[in-house]
């Protein structure tokens, strides 16, 4: 079992300070889900485990296996099992999505080491077919002229191919229409294990009706203010958000966290 | 020397002529560069001396010309005179390269006749100061050209190239895409020149420059310039440079390449539209083999 934790991060950007104390812990075999209103430091959260250039953490770590994993470079992060499915994924021209995965599973094997092309070839052919995407999708360039549900789908592909320990999906939900929920929720599901976990941003309970989820994190305010179970999330899709900030006395969604304890999820954020 | 050249670049059964300065060596294709039938020729040329070249496609052809130019030295001068008679259709994939400083100096007339397309690209990896001149006249009704053209100067040399497409008859064509990549404190200077002259009536020339920057330390230059002598014409120019864009580089590098892989793999794509349609895998690996050791 891996174990990746957030403690006490504080993250900012052009010296505004986005993130103001987050905690949390992940572990394989666990899928969190975050919610919260737009603005509310989600997306920050995502990138700044990622290593995202933009971001810079003021204070707090990120333990990955207890080992902080601030002093290394995006690509050591993702070679150590994490994975960012990203809110806008990037279109590269001139790179065929196929060449682009080829060079990331190459990217984790040892020295010396060659990828079999055959088994590639096999292994993405399936995988494509399994998220039902457009069997010219390896020659086609990376991302370019995909619709923005083909783009999270491509997001999720990435993800199968290079199976990693740990998967942030930030909004994955965002350009798909039902059916493709549906699609994208049940390869995930069939990722679940004990050598897999996630951490799923959203603001909307209907990619969780297709993923199971085991913890639910609202944030607000660059902070995660409550944690439960599920029961959560029926809550936020049938009153918002507004019943947290008076619950938890949260003006404008920025005041000190607290911890909240909910059903069979006992859950306990640390307090400022 | 003949051997390399062999094995780099011929597979059984190719049509080959290997020319030094301009000479004949060695191959069974055409000795005296006048291509007389349909087909796919490679012309390999040695260089270590001031060379002038005549290579003519005749009348009504269907052609495929690869051509490699190997710089063994001597700062040579190169003129290469390329024809292509009416109503033929070349596909012309020119491929220059050396590992040798001094000085190159090349220049290419290209004349096309009546009714003619040709499919031309140009490919430049040298590690020398150099200055590569291409003029390219549409003489007759209906000659076409599109043109793309890819420098890649990383040796911290100053590299000139020059385009200049002629448009002199009515309802001529040409379509120019320059790629230039500078590194290590090269200066790479791209200038091209679309000129429209009078009675070029429903001429048509589009150019684009696209110029990628590789570190602080490296220039690069696009100069694009018009000079239009006749109203019914259609004409248009653009130029962008810059560097690898940070977020590209970032998901790359989300997905485990380094940084330098990262790189690598997003100037392969920058200049992946030459290679876009080509037909011999010999020939493009080579390419990409010099590309990937000039990076």
């Amino acid at each position: 079992m891996r174990r990746l934790e957030i403690k006490n991060l504080h993250t900012t950007a052009d010296d505004f300070e986005i993130l103001k104390g987050v905690n949390l812990l992940i572990k394989t075999g666990e899928v969190h889900a975050v919610m919260g209103p737009n603005g509310t430091g989600k997306s920050t959260l995502a990138s700044t485990i990622m290593g995202y250039y933009k971001y810079q953490v003021s204070a707090g770590d990120i333990l990955l296996d207890d080992e902080s994993i601030l002093p290394l470079t995006v690509d050591e992060r993702s070679r150590r099992g994490i994975f960012l499915a990203m809110q806008h994924p990037y279109e590269i021209s001139g790179i065929t999505n196929a060449d682009f995965i080829k060079a990331a599973l190459q990217a984790r094997m040892k020295e010396g080491e060659r990828l079999s092309l055959y088994r590639f070839i096999k292994h993405f052919d399936r995988v494509v077919n399994d998220l039902q995407m457009n069997p010219d999708l390896p020659h086609r360039y990376l991302n370019e002229g995909f619709s923005g549900g083909e783009k999270k789908r491509n997001e999720i592909l990435q993800m199968k191919m290079l199976k990693p320990n740990f998967a942030i999906l930030d909004e994955i939900d965002s350009g798909l229409d039902v059916d493709a929920l549906k699609i994208v929720g049940d390869n995930i599901n069939q990722m679940r294990g004990p050598d897999f976990g996630a951490l799923i941003i959203t603001h909307y309970q209907r990619l969780l009706d297709y993923i199971d989820v085991d913890y639910v994190h609202i944030m607000m305010g660059g902070r995660i203010v409550m944690s439960g179970g599920t029961e959560l999330i029926e809550k936020i899709d049938k009153d918002g958000y507004e019943w947290v900030k008076a619950e938890l006395g949260l003006e404008n969604g920025d005041a000190k966290p607290v911890s909240s304890v909910l059903k069979d999820c006992a859950f306990k954020g640390l307090r400022e | 020397m003949v051997e390399t050249v062999k094995n780099d670049l011929i597979a059984p059964g190719d049509d080959y002529s290997i020319y030094k300065n301009g000479i004949f060596l060695a191959g069974d294709g055409p000795r005296d560069l006048t291509i007389k039938d349909d087909g796919t020729y490679k012309i390999i040329h040695l260089i270590d001396a001031d060379t002038k070249i005549r290579i003519d496609v005749e009348a009504g052809l269907k052609v495929t010309l690869f051509e490699f130019y190997y710089f063994l030295g001597n700062d040579p001068a190169i003129k290469i005179d390329f024809h292509a008679g009416e109503n033929s259709s070349v596909n012309y994939v020119r491929f220059k390269h050396g590992d040798l400083a001094g000085e190159i100096r090349f220049i290419t007339n290209t004349n096309i006749g009546e009714n003619t397309y040709i499919n031309n690209r140009n490919l430049s990896v040298l590690s020398s100061v150099c200055s590569l001149v291409d003029n390219v006249f549409l003489q007759s009704e209906n000659a076409k050209i599109e043109m793309l053209n890819v420098t890649i100067n990383t040796f911290g040399k100053t590299q000139y190239h020059q385009y200049d497409i002629h448009h002199r008859a009515p309802r001529t064509f040409s379509m120019m895409n320059n790629y230039g990549i500078s590194k290590r404190r090269s200066v790479l200077d791209i200038k091209s020149n679309g000129i429209i002259a009078k009675g070029a009536k429903k001429a048509s020339l589009t150019q684009k420059t696209k110029g990628l920057i590789l570190g602080d330390d490296a220039h690069l230059a696009a100069n694009p310039f018009l000079e239009i002598d006749e109203h019914d014409v259609i004409a248009s120019h653009g130029a962008s440079i810059g560097a690898i864009n940070e977020d590209e580089l970032y998901y790359l590098m989300s997905r485990g390449l380094t940084y330098a892989n990262a790189e690598k793999l997003i100037v392969s794509g920058f200049i992946n539209p030459f290679f876009n349609g080509l037909r011999d895998d010999k020939s493009i690996d080579y390419m990409k083999r010099k590309i990937n050791q000039n990076l």
